[in-house]
């Protein structure tokens, strides 16, 4: 499968192997993030590596494992373990992370490698192939708050 | 970044770390459990950013608080803000993990930015990863997840916020009087067609209530907190039916008798409608009055995950809400009822030796009189030795059986422990069958030795020598 990001993922210089290898071809699956409105702005679904580097912002924390999941989109399992995310943000950062809504929406079978969902904080990464719309499968359902 | 108040140190004083989980995570960590090389949990909160650094809040936490914010009790609000230790520190990094500036400051300080929503409630269930790792005891944890946290909060301010133990311990004596009640009506008539032999059945409800009788899972002083919980942790029997029951049973209390708006008609009614016996109501319901009506205290009550929460200093009962719930007695119920109770009455007197209780008057029964305990189940002791045909044995101690008495005045005695049942109209119909259970029962151990439960551990507690 050619991933869309794999540019990005070269580019790391990592020692590790990206994706890693327990990723698995997604099934169909539910999931949620946080967004900026309309569905469609061009800074959603991005990558981290190419989200902060268009806003000016540092990566939190990098290793290895980290800097190759920051080369995915990051999602949620659910809306719940999205919006539990969000409740636990600071007020210094809900003031400036930028994201104003929270989406969700059903991701076609066969669009990328997930990696296993976190037992604790319910996020997955999904490191996806070229052509995804996902504006197309992904609707705005609440503000952040 | 603001310049945070605090003491600039030249680095964190934890090494070696190694990350346990993300517990928040989007687009990267936002709150991160480490632990270091001794063991110690730390948390690293991402707090603030900047175009140089990231800045994280960081502390040294223990499994208790760990469990109370991931199993929803308390919030990451209140866990900054009531269980983080004294000092706290601040680093600065870079995306290389270069950490740029130290400062420990002092938990009053952190500024208020720092803290999230005051609703930043983990509300994901504990994750079962944590109940592994946070499990010196998984029972307690799994206890407390399912118990609710009762705070009474003194109206008179004499004494500061303390209550007053009798008032505590009239308080426990009422909630778990009403619960108990819940179980037995509950649960009898969930379980009454499936289990159509009467003796089967009080046996089965016998167990039940005083396996999920209410625990102490937790308390706090401060006012008078304190976490009650039906264990059905331990509770798997095997019985499809009674196993359902017992997943339901929590939630259907909550919803039956802690939801209730206590002065509106429409609860009244939906309350008769789900208990139509007046008797049963009562049991359940006027436990429930007497705590709310004390007025000594105020109650609040939520469930240990805060998914529910309920103040009932403006929900005090009504009187027509209690006289529907609670219909005036007719004459020859409250007699009966006090021939009921006066049966149920144990009392131990001191009697002299070669006495006989029988010798005593009025006046010297009452000098004499050391214990009474009124209520359901008392307790009836055989003391030893016990017989059963030829067969003599000895205990160290009686057995200490729990009595009841049904509403047809057949006499029960139990003994969880041990596994023994006996029901009859005759008292010492009932004893002699208890004693025969309990010598078989001897007689099984000593011919398996080997075998141990808890069954055989009671009886070589109780057992010394056998002839």
């Amino acid at each position: 499968m050619e991933l869309k990001y794999r540019q990005l993922i070269a580019d790391q210089n990592l020692s590790i192997t990206c994706p890693p290898d327990d990723c698995q071809l997604n099934t169909p699956v539910e999931a949620a993030r946080w967004v900026l409105s309309p569905i469609d702005h061009e800074l959603n679904f991005l990558p981290n590596h190419l989200f902060n580097q268009k806003r000016g912002r540092l990566l939190r924390i990098q290793d290895e494992a980290r800097n190759c999941g920051y080369c995915s989109v990051s999602l949620h399992e659910s809306v719940e373990a999205s919006e539990n995310a969000f409740r636990g943000l600071s007020l210094a950062i809900r003031g400036k992370i930028g994201y104003t809504h929270i989406a969700t929406g059903l991701i076609e079978a066969g669009i990328g490698l997930v990696t296993a969902i976190n037992p604790v904080s319910r996020h997955f990464e999904l490191f996806e192939s070229d052509n995804y719309q996902w504006s197309n499968n992904f609707t705005i359902i609440a503000p952040l708050q | 970044m603001n310049e945070v108040a605090g003491y600039k140190i030249d680095k964190l004083p934890y090494e070696a770390l190694e990350k346990v989980q993300d517990i928040l995570y989007a687009d990267g960590p936002i709150l991160t459990h480490y632990r270091n090389a001794r063991g110690k949990n730390i948390l690293f909160y991402w707090v603030d950013f900047n175009e140089v650094a990231n800045r994280w809040l960081i502390w040294e936490t223990n499994k208790k608080d760990l469990f109370d914010y991931l199993s929803g009790g308390i919030s990451l609000f209140e866990y900054l803000n009531e269980r983080c230790p004294e000092y706290l520190f601040i680093a600065d990094m870079d995306n290389n993990e270069h950490v740029m500036a130290t400062v420990m400051l002092d938990s009053f300080a952190i500024p208020e930015a720092y803290y999230p929503n005051e609703n930043s409630y983990f509300t994901l269930g504990l994750p079962i990863f944590y109940d592994f790792y946070l499990s010196d005891g998984s029972y307690i944890s799994r206890l407390r997840e399912r118990s609710y946290v009762f705070n009474l909060k003194p109206n008179d301010v004499v004494h500061a916020t303390t209550v007053a133990a009798k008032e505590a311990g009239q308080f426990l004596i009422n909630i778990t009087k009403s619960i108990e009640s819940y179980v037995d009506i509950t649960a009898t008539d969930r379980l009454k067609n499936e289990i159509g032999d009467r003796g089967r059945l009080n046996r089965t409800i016998s167990q039940l209530k005083q396996r999920t009788s209410p625990r102490i899972a937790d308390t706090l002083f401060g006012s008078f907190e304190v976490s009650i919980a039906m264990d059905t942790v331990a509770l798997s029997t095997g019985n499809a039916e009674i196993d359902d029951w017992s997943k339901d049973i929590i939630t259907a209390y909550q919803n039956d008798v802690l939801d209730v708006d206590y002065s509106s008609e429409e609860d009244a009614v939906a309350i008769i409608d789900r208990f139509p016996d007046a008797e049963s109501r009562k049991k359940i319901f006027d436990p429930i009055f007497k705590i709310l009506e004390n007025p000594a205290y105020s109650l609040t009550v939520s469930a240990f995950n805060s998914s529910f929460k309920k103040d009932y200093r403006k929900n005090k009962p009504a009187e027509r809400f209690k006289e529907k719930v609670l219909p005036k007695q007719t004459i020859e119920e409250i007699l009966n009822q006090q021939e009921q109770k006066a049966k149920l009455v144990t009392a131990i007197f001191r009697v002299p030796e070669g006495g006989s209780i029988s010798d005593l008057r009025k006046k010297e029964l009452l000098e004499n009189l050391l214990f009474t305990q009124e209520g359901n189940q008392p307790t009836y002791p055989i003391t030893s030795p016990i017989i059963a045909g030829d067969l003599v044995v000895i205990t160290t101690s009686p057995i200490e059986c729990a009595l009841t008495v049904d509403n047809h005045n057949h006499i029960i005695l139990a003994h969880t422990k041990l596994g023994l049942y006996a029901e009859g109209a005759d008292m010492k119909e009932v004893v002699d069958a208890i004693s025969r259970q309990f010598v078989e029962l001897y007689q099984r151990h000593l011919d398996d030795p080997g075998y141990v439960d808890e069954k055989t551990q009671e009886l070589d507690r109780l057992v010394s020598t056998t002839t």
